[in-house]
């Protein structure tokens, strides 16, 4: 049983990171749109 | 299987491992059936308000001056039935389905992010509340078009930042929504689903998650500047500053060109599941279909400005986005020579899905062939901007998404409730739907290539035959969707019992759960050959 | 009570054309002009390159349609299991997937060479006889002869904006008739200038064969050539505001010899109303002028009555600025007011017309000021 919840703790963590590493791309294209903006105005 | 068997075990004493009694179970629930229901019921709500809103068009478009409405009401008409039905009805439906079968086709036992969830689908409903919340403030809904052009755009009144506000929400709750599909699809698979053994609609909604990741910011940076430029004094888009309207036009399609297979991409998927099922014959090429639908993906982005040829690009610029676009032909013909080769020698059978999904391929291919006229830029010159192009993307959307769902919805309403729906009305929602959308629909071909422009409230005489035919053919599609609401609730309310198969070819891990499926499924992962 | 009568008139009108129509469908041959269904051929050679490109397109589309949905039809004829058909178990051939991605790619490649081809001749603007600078503005079109010094603007005819709400069958070329025709010469190479005053419209007659947008602060180019004297119709097609739909262009094509006169009658009519901008206008000619001058500029937006449409388009009838001091007056109307649909019309009236409109706005209207406006008043406030 012990396993088993260190087991689905790692996952959970393993689906946070990986969630977290794609809102930060997600926000990073945002952001790139502004300088794109920018550098043409 | 032996997780069919340990779900069969529990399907009797299930409740005690169920939802919460009351409205509340709706709001906090982090159950990805319940997200998935909420979203496919809101999605619909949604649809029947933005088809209210394009028979107000059709109502006004039915002859020649104006009867009902005035222009500039005409143009909030318009603006709002795109954004509702891009943003309210099409996307979150298919993000619904994505919740209900994604973890049930995967054999994990809930979505990855099961709190994040639940946010993601509250966000809509308040969303959608300030967005039409602009019809009922001074000066009315946004009216420059789902396109938002500035200029034109920033003469919109007090709607502009609630609109842009909606907009943001609508942004987060999808790429949120996209982040879970992407983390359950790559984290949560039972061990033996490999990539390339997941069923197709896993795949698209894959495939379609990413793009929602790359695109919507894009959109939402769009939009912030927009916003800066009205209130705060920029001037990124605005010529007298020292801006580029034109800028504005090229991100909102660097978006805009993978928003359409964003809205198109899940009912491949739906259609990948059910051809087979009812041709009792393996998808054919399924390899081949999954290189497609990422080439198609890929593709999206690098084709964005063939939705702006006569915005006066450079003949090179034009060139190149007529190839690009034209060579978005050959993915696409790879899937649906794929689906023909699917049902090419199978023993078909011609259920509602079955109806839908070949009405689809036919339909939709219909909408292919516009496109890639409509890819030619020296025709492009004429077809621009004209019913043509109305014509090409709701055939794309309506007989290609909007019947891609219609054939997802039928497909698994089975499994989702437990009963059988009337076979019978689902074939007269099926016929009725498909005539008259053709009716409504295959003459704004004519209308585009004769010279009306779209947008407009009111037309020259020589328009006048074909927008009432038009017309027709919308009262009678709005009017056959109520009878969709109905076959639904009935079924939602009894039936002949559905058996786990539902259908006899059916093959995948859903089809392994009793039906309806229970509310917690796969909490030990099945084996997977 | 107009409302509903209005309604009923097009509704009727409406079902018995409809009624006229489906008769007229049946036999195949009797087509009625309002049932077009493809693209015009037009009068240049961009027209005609579109048109082929799109013919070319089209049938290219119904072969493979016929090929592909034949065999879906087939399968669903002969492959059913009520027919007694059991599925093979088939689910894949290389050798075909490479097949139906090479012939694909073989196809747009017969596609695109011809439409280079064409786009390369369409884009070409050099060696042009003459240019006509286009301009956007809401809702109407300005339109300067850059050599022959021609200048005017060109709104909706007033008789089609009154039948909007009346009997668009009134008006043979209901929404596609204007005050100010464009007149081109034929056989001569024109090179089209597009730009815009506030927002983005698009320049299109599709006789003509090639749209274009209109954009603030950019200038775009097309060309055209026409073969054949006629009138050649068409509208703006990018969605620009409320009276998108309503801003017409009507290109007449004429020889030559017409073409010179009609810049001489133009030219000379111009100077006659610079000198009467010289003189004093009596009060009853400046209210008359006055009015038509507001149904052609003002009323799209102020409506006839003055009473507008708030909040976008504010009522002139006891405004503060029509009924207040005279130079904010002047100056709301010369000047325009900036990020709304309020054009300066400075540029877009002459001082006797600016002067009418402006005592027109004062005295009419359900306003009763009471002042005179003369043209030397404009001629001081420019």
């Amino acid at each position: 049983m012990g396993e088993d919840r260190g087991e689905a703790e790692r996952k959970r963590r393993s689906n946070v990171r990986l969630a977290l590493v794609i809102g930060i791309v997600a926000v990073g294209f945002y952001g790139l749109m502004f300088v794109t903006g920018w550098l043409r105005w | 299987m032996s997780a069919a068997t340990t779900h069969d075990a529990h399907h009797d004493d299930h409740h005690h491992h169920g939802p919460d009694p009351g409205v509340l179970r709706w709001v906090f629930t982090t159950n990805h059936k319940d997200i998935g229901t909420l979203y496919l019921v809101f999605s619909f709500l949604m649809l029947l308000l933005g088809g209210v809103l394009a028979l107000g068009i059709r109502a006004e478009l039915w002859s020649p001056g104006l009867q009902f409405v005035d222009p500039d009401f005409f143009n909030q008409l318009t603006t709002m039935h795109a954004l509702i039905m891009v943003f309210g009805a099409i996307m979150p439906a298919t993000v619904g389905f994505a919740n209900w079968m994604i973890p049930m086709m995967i054999g994990a036992p809930d979505m990855a992010l099961p709190r994040m969830n639940n946010w993601s689908f509250w966000l809509l409903p308040f969303a959608f509340a300030l967005l039409l919340a602009t019809f009922f403030m001074e000066g009315g809904a946004p009216a420059a078009g789902w396109t938002l052009y500035p200029p034109l755009v920033l003469q919109g009144g007090a709607n502009l930042p609630f609109a842009i506000f909606a907009i943001h929400l609508m942004g987060i709750s999808s790429v949120m929504g996209s982040i879970n599909i992407i983390v359950t699809i790559l984290n949560m698979r039972a061990p033996g689903m490999t990539l390339l053994k997941m069923p197709l609609f896993v795949w698209t909604w894959l495939i379609t998650a990413f793009l929602l990741v790359a695109a919507m910011p894009v959109f939402a940076g769009a939009v912030t500047m927009l916003l800066t430029d009205k209130f705060f004094g920029t001037s990124f888009f605005s010529a007298a500053g020292g801006g580029d309207p034109v800028l504005f036009q090229h991100i909102f399609w660097f978006f805009g060109h993978p928003e359409v297979y964003i809205m198109i991409l899940p009912s491949f998927g739906i259609v990948s599941q059910v051809l087979p099922t009812f041709s009792r014959k393996p998808l054919f090429g399924y390899e081949s279909m999954v290189y497609a639908t990422a080439s198609i993906a890929f593709l999206s982005f690098i084709v964005w400005a063939h939705h702006m040829f006569t915005v006066g690009m450079p003949l090179a610029g034009e060139l190149f986005f007529m190839y690009t676009t034209m060579l978005i032909a050959v993915p696409t013909g790879v899937k649906v020579f794929n689906w023909a080769a699917t049902m090419w020698r199978g023993s078909l059978t011609f259920e509602t899905p079955m109806l839908y999904a070949i009405a689809f391929v036919i339909l939709f291919t219909i909408g292919g062939f516009s496109g890639l006229m409509l890819a030619i830029v020296p025709s492009d010159f004429q077809y621009h901007d004209t019913y043509f192009v109305v014509a090409h993307f709701h055939y794309v959307l309506v007989t290609g998404a909007l019947f891609g769902i219609f054939a997802g919805v039928f497909y698994w309403l089975p499994k989702w409730t437990g009963n059988m729906y009337d076979e019978r009305l689902g074939k007269w929602h099926f016929w009725l739907s498909t005539i008259f959308v053709n009716i409504l629909f295959f003459p704004q071909h004519f209308l585009g290539l004769a010279g009306m422009p779209r947008r407009i409230p009111d037309y020259a005489v020589q328009f006048a035959d074909w927008n009432m035919v038009s017309s027709i053919g919308g009262f009678g599609f709005g009017l056959t969707q109520l009878l969709f609401a109905w076959i639904v609730l009935k079924c939602c309310r009894g039936g002949k019992q559905a058996t786990s198969e539902v259908w006899d070819g059916s093959d995948g891990l859903e089809w392994t759960l009793p039906s309806p499926a229970p509310y917690h499924t796969f909490e030990t992962p099945p084996a997977v050959r | 009570m107009a409302l509903d009568r209005r309604l009923c008139r097009g509704w009727v009108h409406g079902v018995s054309r409809a009624a006229a129509g489906l008769a007229a469908l049946l036999p195949l041959g009797a087509a009625h002009a309002a049932w077009e269904f493809n693209m015009p051929r037009g009068v240049t050679l961009i027209s005609r390159e579109a048109y082929d490109q799109h013919m070319l397109m089209l049938w290219w589309c119904v072969g493979i349609g016929v090929v592909v949905f034949g065999a879906m039809f087939y399968s669903m004829i002969r492959h059913r299991r009520a027919a007694g058909h059991t599925a093979a178990n088939f689910h894949h051939n290389t050798f075909a997937e490479i097949v139906w991605t090479v012939i694909p790619v073989v196809i747009l490649v017969l596609m695109a060479i011809p439409a280079t081809r064409a786009l390369i001749v369409m884009e070409d603007t050099s060696e042009s006889d003459m240019t006509l600078k286009v301009t956007g503005h809401q809702w109407k079109w300005r339109y300067e002869y850059l050599e022959d010094g021609v200048d005017f603007f060109s709104s909706l005819a007033p008789e089609s904006r009154e039948a909007i709400y009346s009997d668009a069958y009134s008006r043979e070329h209901y929404l596609l008739e204007v005050d100010n025709e464009v007149v081109l010469p034929v056989g001569r190479k024109v090179r089209i200038l597009l730009t815009a005053n506030d927002v983005i419209h698009a320049w299109w007659v599709p006789a003509l064969g090639m749209k274009k947008d209109a954009i603030p602060g950019f200038i775009n180019e097309l060309w055209t050539r026409i073969d054949e004297p006629g009138v050649y119709r068409g509208q703006c097609a990018e969605l620009c505001g409320k009276d998108h739909g309503y801003m017409p262009i009507v290109v007449r094509a004429v020889s030559s010899e017409e073409y010179a006169a009609w810049v001489g009658e133009h030219l000379a009519a111009r100077e006659t109303a610079a000198q009467a901008a010289l003189r004093d206008w009596s009060r009853e000619e400046l209210m008359a002028r006055g009015e038509e001058v507001y149904l052609t500029a003002c009323a799209a937006c102020h409506q006839q009555n003055g009473r507008g449409v708030p909040p976008a388009f504010p009522a002139i009838t006891g405004s503060p600025i029509a009924t207040g001091p005279l130079d904010t007056h002047l100056d709301r109307v010369m000047n325009g007011k900036p990020g709304t649909a309020m054009a300066a019309f400075a540029e877009q009236l002459d001082d006797s017309d600016l002067a009418a409109v402006i005592t027109f706005q004062r005295n009419a209207l359900g306003n009763a000021v009471g002042d005179v406006v003369q043209p030397a008043a404009i001629r001081a406030a420019r």
